[in-house]
């Protein structure tokens, strides 16, 4: 799968691996064959484990997301003159600290 | 292991993310050896993962610091040949923050804006169904049908949810904008990832 020479896996390929898994169980309870590969990928090169750490800590944080609905509300129903689209980039967007600061 | 346990996760997130980039912009001054920042927090935070207990860690940070130090001293050891300047870097890792962090708090309000400020930027698509499942609580199912799109896509918006918040808690927003990431939400990204084959 390692698309350079060999060697290391990337950090990233492993940040994007432990996305998945995290985006696999919050869907629903694995099946054992998936239990199995998460096990055999988690006993794989440690960095995978505190990549999977990482990542469901970020996905708990997220769960706060609803405290903070209606500031992101807010902040969502503004720059609708510039919806953000899948290939834009970021410079766009508009920082949520500056919703303060009322426009007129 | 205790990588996807709760109980673990709450601990980390509470007690060592916060440190995340203070940890970084430490490993960045210091420019450990060739190695790759990244390498060196995902190590140190399989660490933390293997640990059969973490109740017992009263300084979380000092001890986030400690580890990581150990890390680097494990590949500069392993090494074969080590550059005589590494001792003195070395000697450098001896002297980090120890202290606990005057942020601590106002951390939880400071993650809070990071969240929002991330699921914000999130790309359109990804940006709803993360909200649809985070904010509005619906199951991954139940977005596959208000989105009119297949629960597998569901699944991976999540994923690049996730992955987006990995990459803007790591590297800030605005380091986003200019590296790989462009080119990997691109198309095709999807359909090369390299899950196990058992998994469909």
């Amino acid at each position: 799968m390692a698309t350079l020479t060999d060697a290391r896996e990337t950090s990233r390929s492993i940040d994007e691996k432990a996305a998945d898994w995290i985006a696999r169980l919050d869907r629903g309870p694995l099946t054992e064959d998936e239990a199995r590969a998460l096990g055999e990928w988690l006993a794989g090169d440690a960095r995978r484990r505190g990549s999977l750490l990482r990542a469901a800590s970020l996905s708990t944080l997220s769960e706060s997301a609803q405290a903070i609905r209606h500031h992101l509300q807010a902040q969502l129903s503004r720059p609708k003159a510039a919806p953000i689209s899948d290939e834009l980039p970021y410079d766009n967007l508009t920082d949520p600290r500056g919703r303060a600061r009322p426009t007129r | 292991m205790h990588v996807i346990d709760r109980e673990r996760t709450r601990w980390f997130l509470r007690n060592i993310l916060p440190h995340e980039a203070a940890l970084r912009s430490w490993l960045h001054r210091r420019q450990p050896f060739d190695l790759e920042v990244d390498d060196i927090v995902q190590e140190s935070y399989a660490i933390l993962a293997d640990l059969e207990r973490v109740d017992d860690i009263r300084h979380p940070r000092a001890y986030l610091f400690q580890v990581t130090r150990s890390v680097i001293a494990k590949h500069v050891r392993r090494a074969r040949v080590v550059p005589i300047h590494a001792f003195g870097d070395l000697a450098c890792l001896e002297q980090p923050d120890f202290c606990p962090s005057p942020e601590q708090i106002v951390i939880d309000r400071d993650q809070l804006l990071r969240l929002s400020e991330a699921i914000s930027a999130m790309p359109a698509k990804t940006q709803q169904a993360f909200i649809l499942r985070r904010v509005e609580g619906l199951s991954q199912r139940e977005i596959s049908v208000r989105m009119a799109i297949s629960e597998n896509t569901v699944e991976k918006h999540i994923s690049r949810g996730i992955r987006f918040l990995m990459d803007w808690f790591g590297h800030g927003g605005k380091a986003l904008a200019n590296i790989s990431w462009q080119r990997e939400m691109g198309s095709g990204h999807f359909d090369r990832r390299a899950r196990n084959q058992s998994i469909h």
